[in-house]
């Protein structure tokens, strides 16, 4: 731990020059991988830092210890332990002690709404037809912290390409399981629980957006969202919904249970933005957790060349 | 009923009521320290979890704003049992929360944004839970300040007057703690309704009855 906190603050400039640096050093290490990923083959964060010699078939940032901008990864201990998961308790050191006996097996996931091919598949058949990879990804907590993690996932992309959304479906609606038995936090009146989030169909198709079952290389634990979560990295952390039972392709937005618990304070898009505060606090800043000094927080959380075209032209202070 | 309960307990309460508020004033004082000896320990032995800046920043302050309830809660209890011994301790019980409340400011500043102004600003200034929790600390310096017997002295009637004061501080402290936590979150209400009940206290049709009842 510093004795001088100030002396360990990186300027925002010192930031970008790191970044770019580890850029070319990875653009000079893979070289035709990541050639090929810059002009149309989607970007796979981690894949950046792999020491020279691997090829671009390897799985994408296997064990690579750090993410894309160098920054290490946060310790599984925390990762555990450290949880924002309000089915269980708001308390974020509690949720771990709550989930340990949360049965997650057997579990089934119903998809259905605006698609083709509705169908209910047990984790069992999701995990057989889609083979995880690993990615190494930013959490950002719209609490200002954040940590790096590794998930063990597929792409959404890969999902809906199966259940073949129809021509009306514009949004992805997600509801996460409801057991206030199995989940005390549910007996918490002040949400209108399930909890559901949304995304919209071009956020859900892009790359990034993952559906995980593991991380860390081991089956994710009920404190992370098992048996499976949404990983969203650009966006604040609570749009990663946990534990899900329910995927329906939709036309209306869905109104997501932060929306409806704090409209002022939570939107629908809840991208990572460094300018745009949240109402009651400044969002310019975060703390990496593990971490002392707090950093400056990164436009769509670091992951600006791979999604900012879904939101252009759009007022992000308008819809934030 | 009142009388039975004045006949019942007031014999032995009025043999031992000094004598008990001897034995807490070194009680608030070990009692108020524990918090910071425990703050201490749990940073020594790494048990401050995944954020310890954060578990520290919520200790001080629910240590402050605690010791604040306890120190509001004097006067009532004073009146209510006929307790005046007990007035003695509601200065090293104002005392402890201002140094709660200075060291939960302390790393606010020094620790969560480690002097980095133009973000501390940027946080400070466009938040009103900030802003609440700022005021509220500078009321309670400038009590802690003049609760020296010298202050008291000099001062005479305004003294009054100014620790009155204490009432606001009590008031911003209860929304800076709500407005700290995101909506649904019950942990600060407890704290509030204490704090409301204590306020309540004071109101002038309350202080009529509370003075013709008891």
């Amino acid at each position: 731990m510093s004795k001088d906190p100030a002396g360990k603050i990186t300027p925002e400039a010192t930031y970008l020059d790191r970044k770019q640096f580890l850029k070319a050093l990875g653009v000079a290490g893979v070289s035709a991988a990541v050639l090929a990923a810059c002009q149309n083959k989607p970007f796979i964060p981690g894949d950046e830092l792999q020491p020279e010699g691997t090829t671009a078939g390897d799985v994408p940032g296997a064990g690579a210890k750090t993410d894309e901008l160098g920054d290490p990864l946060t310790s599984y201990e925390s990762v555990t332990n450290y949880n924002n998961f309000y089915e269980f308790t708001t308390d974020k050191e509690g949720v771990a002690k709550l989930a340990k006996d949360f049965q997650t097996s057997p579990w089934e996931v119903k998809i259905g709404g605006l698609v083709e091919n509705p169908g209910t598949y047990s984790l069992a058949e999701i995990r057989d037809r889609y083979p995880t990879e690993e990615r190494i990804y930013r959490l950002r907590c719209v609490e200002a912290w954040s940590m790096v993690i590794p998930w063990q996932g597929f792409p959404l992309a890969a999902l809906l390409d199966d259940v073949k959304p129809t021509s009306e479906a514009k949004y992805v609606r997600f509801e996460s399981i409801y057991d206030p038995k199995a989940l005390p936090g549910q007996k918490n009146i002040f949400y209108p629980w399930p909890y559901i989030e949304g995304l919209r169909l071009d956020e859900a198709y892009n790359d990034l957006t993952l559906l995980a079952t593991g991380l860390y290389g081991k089956d994710l634990l009920p404190q992370n969202g098992a048996p499976i979560r949404l990983v969203v990295p650009w966006k604040y952390g609570f749009k990663s919904i946990k534990s899900i039972v329910k995927i329906d392709l939709v036309e209306e937005m869905p109104v997501s249970l932060w929306m409806e618990s704090g409209p002022n304070e939570y939107g629908f898009y809840a991208n990572v933005n460094p300018n745009v505060d949240h109402p009651r606090w400044s969002q310019a800043t975060e703390r990496r957790i593990g971490e002392f000094s707090r950093r400056p927080t990164l436009m769509f959380n670091g992951y600006e060349e791979e999604v900012s075209y879904l939101y252009e032209g759009m007022d992000l202070r308008v819809n934030f | 009923m009142k009388e039975w309960i004045s006949e019942s307990i007031s014999k032995p309460w009025r043999k031992y009521k000094a004598k008990l508020a001897s034995i807490l004033h070194p009680l608030v004082h070990i009692g108020s320290a524990l918090p910071l000896l425990i703050g201490l320990w749990d940073f020594w032995q790494r048990n401050l979890g995944a954020d310890p800046i954060k578990e520290i920043t919520h200790r001080t302050g629910k240590t402050a704003i605690t010791l604040l309830i306890l120190t509001l809660a004097v006067t009532p209890l004073r009146q209510v049992l006929k307790w005046s011994q007990i007035n003695k301790l509601r200065r090293p019980l104002g005392l402890w929360s201002a140094f709660y409340a200075g060291v939960h400011f302390a790393i606010y500043v020094a620790l969560d944004f480690g002097f980095m102004w133009k973000a501390l600003l940027d946080n400070s200034l466009t938040n009103w839970f900030i802003l609440l929790g700022f005021t509220a600390g500078l009321i309670l310096l400038v009590l802690s300040i003049t609760s020296l017997t010298f202050f008291l002295r000099k001062l005479g009637k305004k003294w009054k007057k100014l620790h009155r004061l204490v009432y606001l501080v009590g008031i911003l402290v209860a929304i800076h703690f709500i407005l700290a936590v995101k909506p649904g979150v019950l942990l600060p209400w407890p704290y509030a309704a204490i704090m409301g009940i204590l306020l309540a206290f004071r109101l002038p049709p309350i202080q009529a009855w509370v003075k013709k009842t008891f």
